[in-house]
């Protein structure tokens, strides 16, 4: 099968992922309710009013959300070559937390101007997983180094946003589900100011990816094929790190998507070109929205946190690839 | 080719004067020469005598510390990237490969740097790419993905997508790495066939034997100078081998190719 025929197939299962996400929750509604409540909206219908204001909502974040968070991941693993890095593994999601936390507790940001300290924050964490990955440098471009210094600046972040918590407690009551990586029924808000933010990073993405599939041959022969590779290096970056803290700014920690939907995406269309970038931004929505479906319906009616159900897939992901890496280079 | 055609040959690419070193260390000492368009030049020489160092500097990856690095009598490293790549190739020394690329792709890399945003894959394109891969034989890998490939099946791989880069001037580093008997010759052929089509063709090789076979001119490089330049014959004699290597050694021709063996080994 072509590739733009696989991305074609994807593009038809996101859409009926998105129909099983708008019809399901704690309570079934039928097709007709859903069409009739996107198309002919009666805001006295408490059905219409549950699908539009909470599950439509929830959809689109959840999608934003997965497609920032895989095409970021996407651009670190190719950036650094590095199968194994991802906006959470390297520890930016935790930078970004922790920097949000302090923003409300010092400044009382809120909403989508907490953009800024998350961003700052994400910025720090990757130059703090670079400088560790330095300290414990187990042999040049050893994959592992970079995500054991992810690792410890995951740990050091979360334990600084521990701190910054038990400062006022009570303060932070609002922001618990954030904090563990939810999608909650009002976090369309801050996605109004910051969409463009992944929309400029998808498109800028896509220009980039001819010139990252030469940086996949190493900096000396893509320089040699006709790009420059610093440039690349650190355009990527700047496009990675903000995409990344876009989505962290309206859901709150959501690992495992920007570290596995690159991955599928490689075992599913390859990795040359543009297609594969928008088929990963498209699978990262996919498994979002499913993982929000599930998180729905498990428990029923209670709800269980996206980031949750996303955390222990991750965990699990997160390990065979590590296995796979160590037992690659056994062979 | 005889020497008197090659040099009425243009020059392709100078180097004047040209030195290097990592911090204190010099690596390149005062090094001049010119590479024609239609000649295959061999440099050769003992590890770390500055031979991959010359490739990098002549391909513009890095800077001379003095002397310069002429392409039409402009800098190398001052060109941008993408327009030096039109005229340009360098086949570095690594087996880095994205493993999910398909090999079609992978050669197709070589066209990057005469694409536009959205013009890619012209016919003019694919022309290049089939015909890249059918003198690198490798056209039945295409539909591969590099994962599954042999480290000498990469390599030729690696050619090709070279070959389909276009340029006048081709610098290939080892390109031997990782071939088997048959293969080694194969590319060193292909190096030969571009040097006469009119393409400026610079390999460093390890093996001064397949230097003597197929080199049209031999440069010797030793401790960051040049001991010898000149036809094989001139260049790869038994006092040389002594003076660079600090071997002493047999030379046998066999027709165009001057074989050296150890003193020692024969006995």
């Amino acid at each position: 099968m072509k590739p733009c025929s696989r991305l074609a197939l994807l593009l038809v299962f996101l859409l009926f992922l998105a129909g099983m996400h708008l019809v399901s929750g704690a309570r079934f509604s039928p097709i007709h309710v859903v069409t009739q409540a996107l198309f002919d909206y009666d805001p006295k219908n408490y059905q219409h009013v549950v699908i539009v204001r909470q599950r439509l909502t929830r959809l689109v974040v959840a999608g934003y959300a997965g497609m920032v968070l895989s095409v970021s991941g996407l651009l670190l693993q190719k950036v650094l070559r590095n199968g194994l890095v991802s906006p959470s593994t390297l520890g930016i999601n935790s930078g970004a937390i922790t920097f949000v936390t302090l923003g409300i507790y010092l400044f009382g940001l809120n909403g989508a101007e907490l953009f800024w300290p998350a961003l700052f924050g994400g910025i720090t964490a990757t130059m703090v997983a670079f400088l560790a990955a330095g300290l414990v440098n187990r042999g040049n471009r050893d994959p592992l180094s970079l995500v054991l210094g992810g690792a410890m600046t995951a740990t050091l972040f979360s334990a600084a946003t521990t701190f910054v918590i038990s400062l006022d407690p009570e303060r932070f009551d609002d922001q618990m589900s954030w904090l563990i990586g939810d999608i909650g029924n009002f976090d369309y808000q801050p996605l109004i100011w910051l969409w463009p933010v992944g929309a400029a990073g998808l498109a800028l993405a896509l220009l980039l990816s001819r010139s990252l599939d030469l940086l996949s041959l190493g900096a000396e022969q893509a320089a040699s094929l006709g790009t420059d590779p610093r440039l690349v290096q650190w355009a990527s970056l700047a496009i990675a790190i903000p995409m990344a803290i876009s989505a962290v700014c309206i859901v709150g920690p959501i690992g495992f998507v920007g570290l596995v939907a690159p991955h599928m995406t490689r075992m599913m269309i390859g990795e040359t070109g543009r297609i594969p970038t928008l088929f990963c931004a498209l699978l990262g929505a996919a498994i979002v929205i499913g993982a929000d479906i599930l998180a729905r319906t498990l428990l029923a009616p209670k709800l269980l946190n996206v980031g949750t159900v996303m955390a222990l897939c991750g965990g699990v992901a997160f390990l065979a690839l590590i296995l796979s890496t160590l037992r690659r280079r056994q062979a | 080719m005889t020497t008197a055609r090659i040099q009425e040959q243009e020059t392709a690419l100078g180097l004047r004067q040209v030195s290097f070193g990592y911090g204190a260390h010099p690596v390149l000492d005062a090094v001049s020469f010119n590479v024609r368009a239609g000649e295959l030049l061999a440099i050769v020489g003992p590890n770390g005598c500055g031979k991959s160092t010359i490739l990098k500097l002549m391909a513009g990856l890095i800077r001379p510390s003095a002397g310069e690095v002429l392409l039409d009598d402009l800098p190398v490293a001052s060109i941008p990237r993408r327009k030096l790549a039109r005229r340009l190739t360098l086949l570095a020394q690594s087996n880095e490969a994205p493993e999910a690329m398909l090999v079609r792709d992978l050669v197709g890399l070589g066209r990057f740097s005469h694409e536009g945003w959205l013009r890619r894959d012209t016919p003019e394109d694919r022309r290049h790419i089939d015909g890249a891969m059918r003198r690198m034989d490798v056209e039945a890998l295409a539909d591969r993905r590099v994962g599954e490939l042999s480290g000498g099946q990469l390599q030729r791989c690696r050619m090709a997508m070279t070959l389909a880069q276009d340029a006048d001037i081709l610098l290939l580093d080892e390109p031997t790495n990782h071939l088997d008997l048959k293969h080694q010759y194969a590319l060193l052929e292909v190096a030969r066939t571009q040097a006469l089509a009119g393409r400026a063709v610079v390999a460093v090789l390890h093996d001064l034997t397949h230097a003597s076979l197929h080199a049209d001119r031999i440069i010797l490089m030793s401790e960051g100078r040049i001991a010898a330049e000149g036809s094989p014959a001139d260049v790869l004699t038994v006092e040389m081998m002594e003076a660079v290597y600090g071997i002493r050694t047999v030379a046998m021709p066999f027709g165009r190719a001057i074989v050296h063996l150890p003193e020692g080994a024969l006995r």
